[in-house]
């Protein structure tokens, strides 16, 4: 092994939202900072398929085996990565969505930013179903509304309860389509209001203000929307206290004798040799299952269970988002007019969560998201045809109705919370490595009645909509044997939990600043320590939380702790 | 070619305003452009060599790729877009499972035809025979017991050759698709499009103002 001698302040895993906020903060704070990337280099700049046609790439957009989401998707990774297996327990499922690049999956999500409420933070208190957090809101609100000023994103304050409003950007106009979900919202009582996402509709710190050729997933080559890559990095190379290293991959987390890290072992992915970089501080951003696998396979003889497990909690309380779908065909959209309709590459409007679970028989909510309109034409487009009320067909007749049924699809995504439960969890597999020898998790999911009947709720209120805008659904209500259509564990790529914190050292492996509670300077910054879910989509808050983590360490440093 | 030539226009004025760098198609989104470009000349030359296809397989599938996409007075059929080698292309591609289902329904359209018609192969058919079998299969609500799993592969067909067809070049004016460029001045929809619809930003615009 190849061991470095120089040592680092610092030393984070991965690159992505929390990885890069923590190289953001520490780096300012004057740390000296090495980041270890699995991934290879990535630029939005350069890299990004932006104004690509389909038609100009023989597979037309469709799926490539390194990128799921097909050729133009800024993602290289996927459901699978060669070499780099997972497991499953018994007949469980769980889908483990990885990105490997520098930026991470910020390179291609969805950019929906949403904060955590208060009543998030305290659900111990409120139904008792998932453990408070050992933060709550205000202590978490003002790196929100740092987030807000420096990322940027646009939407509006609309003063919902435990939907906190933030700094925006005025959002813009939404598709006709979304005016009409809209106004079926309107009748159905429900609170339909602009989206929030990280896409900046004003010019913000010398970034140009969107563009609008809805393209984000292909990653923004102008850096209009958020990326860990474009917005993060750059300010904290800027310092000159940030090294970066690509392909390298993390084995574990090294001690010392007294119980303390002192660096992490890595992979050099190029040539295949370990290494070992000397770190006075590690902060684990991996990502969620990840970080708890790195900490699980860091087993010593002090930590014989994994690092920071003496809790026996590692691993344990992984959650996803729920999820399912309802898309409907649109009568009166049918054989419109033609124009511009891509705006950002996301929803303009979102329905927040409205229903009271006295009258529900499941605890806390989801959010919907919208879609539909003129999508690019690319492979699968308009798969399904005989779907709308032609039935299918031929010649000239099939012709005219592509053009007459274009853009007459609009659909609802429900986003939910799930409630941790013992059954979903992450273990190592004792039998499988990957290609180099590291240990790989090995998942056990089981949904509950909570969820089941959320998603059963949410297929009922799309159908709902959809009638109201006048349309048909395109599949009967999915039964209870098929879990109400919900989707799969992971499917949704919100997975959070892990290394969940708490205030007591027994049922919980990290404290409310992310740091281990064994191992005082081991910080963890992504989705592992969310104590439970919420009817939002976590990573503004992951962000906040590695934000708030990393002035910790900056504080414990400057006071001589770390 | 015309839409092209506007589309190559904003992109490259959109590629100044930004000030970027120069991106597109690389090696990592699976085409070079050389071979795209290579495949592109082999098109217009006429001498493809599919990948996945028999020669007389690709003989019935251009018939049966017109068939369902034909020609008319907007746009050029199936064949005119290149949309046979696509469905080769991306059958070359495909799992087995795939591969085997289409292979299977061509030897089935050929075997109907000569239940049907005492002729060997769906392309010495007439037009009329030829029709007369699609219409069997070509709507699944209405398919008879006996003709439901063909339904079920034409589906495929017609899914293939559509989305193969409206994402090329011809098939992307067709239907109208005017976006994925420089579009700075979003406005949402237009005043025309919106009453047509009974929708209007007045009360939008109130709270939340136009952007402009
Ligand atoms: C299609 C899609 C849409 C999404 N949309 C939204 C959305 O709208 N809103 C929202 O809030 N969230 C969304 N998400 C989720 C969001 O992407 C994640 O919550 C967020 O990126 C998590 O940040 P992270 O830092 O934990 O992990 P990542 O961003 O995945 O970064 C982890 C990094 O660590 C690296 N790494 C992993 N293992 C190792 C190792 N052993 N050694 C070194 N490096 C390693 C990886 O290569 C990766 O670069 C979406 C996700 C996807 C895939
Ligand atoms: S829609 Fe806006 S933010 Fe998204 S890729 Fe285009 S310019 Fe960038």
């Amino acid at each position: 092994m190849q061991v470095q001698n120089d040592e680092y302040d610092v030393c984070i895993v991965g690159s992505g939202a929390g990885g890069g906020m923590a190289a953001y903060s520490l780096t300012q704070a004057g740390a000296r900072v090495l980041m270890l990337e699995a991934g290879g280099p990535w630029d939005n700049a350069t890299d990004s398929a932006m104004f690509t046609q389909p038609y100009q790439t023989q597979r037309r957009g469709g799926w490539i085996p390194t990128r799921h989401f097909g050729e133009f998707d800024a993602c290289i990774g996927g459901w699978s990565l060669e070499g780099e297996p997972y497991t499953h327990k018994d007949d469980s499922e769980f889908m483990w969505w990885r990105a490997r690049m520098v930026g991470g999956r910020t390179n291609h999500w969805g950019r929906i930013s949403l904060r955590f409420g208060p009543d998030d933070f305290r659900r111990g208190d409120l139904d008792g179903l998932s453990p408070n957090w050992p933060i709550g809101y205000d202590d978490i609100k003002p790196y929100y509304d740092r987030l807000d000023r420096l990322i940027g994103l646009f939407g509006s304050n609309e003063n919902i309860h435990n939907q906190p409003d933030g700094i925006f950007h005025p959002p813009p106009r939404p598709r006709a389509y979304e005016l009409m979900v809209m106004n079926a919202s309107d009748h159905m009582d429900i609170p339909c209001v602009p989206a929030r996402l990280s896409v900046i509709t004003k010019p913000l710190n010398n970034r140009p203000p969107c563009h609008y050729c809805g393209q984000c997933n292909r990653g923004c080559a102008v850096h209009s929307n958020f990326s860990s890559t474009n917005v993060l990095l750059p300010p904290a190379h800027a310092t000159g206290n940030l090294t970066l290293v690509t392909n390298a991959m993390a084995r574990e987390v090294t001690v010392n004798s007294q119980g303390l890290c002192d660096g992490v072992s890595y992979v050099d992915k190029a040539t295949g040799e370990d290494r070992h970089v000397k770190a006075k501080i590690v902060v684990l951003a991996a990502s969620a299952c990840e970080s708890a696998r790195l900490m699980m396979n860091s087993k010593s003889s002090q930590f014989p269970d994994g690092l920071g497990n003496s809790s026996g909690h590692l691993g344990k309380w992984l959650t996803d988002t729920t999820g399912t779908d309802v898309a409907g065909f649109i009568p009166s959209l049918e054989g419109r007019m033609r124009y511009n309709e891509d705006g950002v590459g996301g929803g303009h409007v979102y329905m927040p969560w409205w229903g009271n679970n006295d009258r529900l028989d499941f605890p806390r909510g989801y959010h919907i998201e919208v879609w539909g309109g003129f999508h690019q034409p690319g492979a699968g487009f308009m798969g399904g045809i005989h779907n709308y009320p032609r039935g299918g067909g031929y010649g000239a007749q099939l012709k005219a109705d592509y053009r007459n049924y274009f853009g007459t699809t609009v659909g609802f995504s429900g986003r939910g919370e799930m409630i941790p439960n013992e059954n979903s969890y992450m273990e190592i597999d004792p039998d499988v490595t990957d290609q180099w020898g590291i240990p790989v998790p090995r998942f056990n999911w089981e949904w509950t009645d909570h969820e089941y009947n959320q998603v059963r709720h949410m297929q009922e209120t799309f159908r709902e909509l959809v009638a109201t805008m006048g349309g048909e659904v395109f599949s009967e209500m999915p039964t209870e044997e098929r879990g109400y259509g919900i989707a799969k564990g992971g499917q949704i790529i919100h997975e959070l939990g892990g290394a969940r914190m708490g205030g007591d050292p027994d049922t919980s492996v990290l404290n409310g600043d992310c740091q281990s509670h064994d191992v005082s300077n081991l910080f963890v910054v992504d989705g592992a320590p969310f104590a439970s879910q919420a009817d939002k989509n976590p990573t503004w808050t992951i962000m906040a939380l590695s934000w708030r983590a990393s002035e910790k360490i900056a504080e414990l440093r400057n006071r001589g702790e770390l | 070619m015309s839409s092209d030539k506007k589309t190559e226009l904003s992109r490259r004025d959109a590629l100044k305003a930004m000030g970027a760098g120069a991106f597109g198609l690389s090696a990592a989104y699976g085409v070079t452009p050389s071979a795209l470009e290579k495949f592109e000349k082999m098109l217009r030359e006429g001498r493809y060599v599919a990948r996945f296809f028999t020669e007389a397989e690709m003989a019935a599938l251009r018939v049966l790729a017109d068939m369902v996409i034909p020609a008319d007075d907007v746009s050029g059929s199936a064949t005119d877009a290149g949309t046979v080698e696509y469905a080769d292309f991306v059958l070359s591609i495909s799992d087995a499972n795939t591969q085997e289902a289409w292979r299977d329904g061509l030897v089935w359209l050929d075997s109907e035809c000569s239940r049907r018609f005492n002729k060997d192969l769906f392309v010495s058919c007439s037009d009329e025979e030829r029709a007369s079998i699609l219409d069997d299969i070509a709507w699944p609500n209405r398919a008879t017991d006996e003709f439901i799993e063909r339904a079920n592969w034409f589906n495929r067909v017609r899914d293939l050759i559509g989305s193969g067809f409206f994402s090329s070049q011809i098939g992307a004016a067709d239907v109208g698709y005017i976006g994925n460029v420089f579009n700075p001045r979003w406005q949402g929809a237009p005043p025309d499009a919106l009453r047509a619809l009974g929708v209007s930003y007045e009360e939008w615009d109130a709270k939340y103002g136009d952007l402009q």
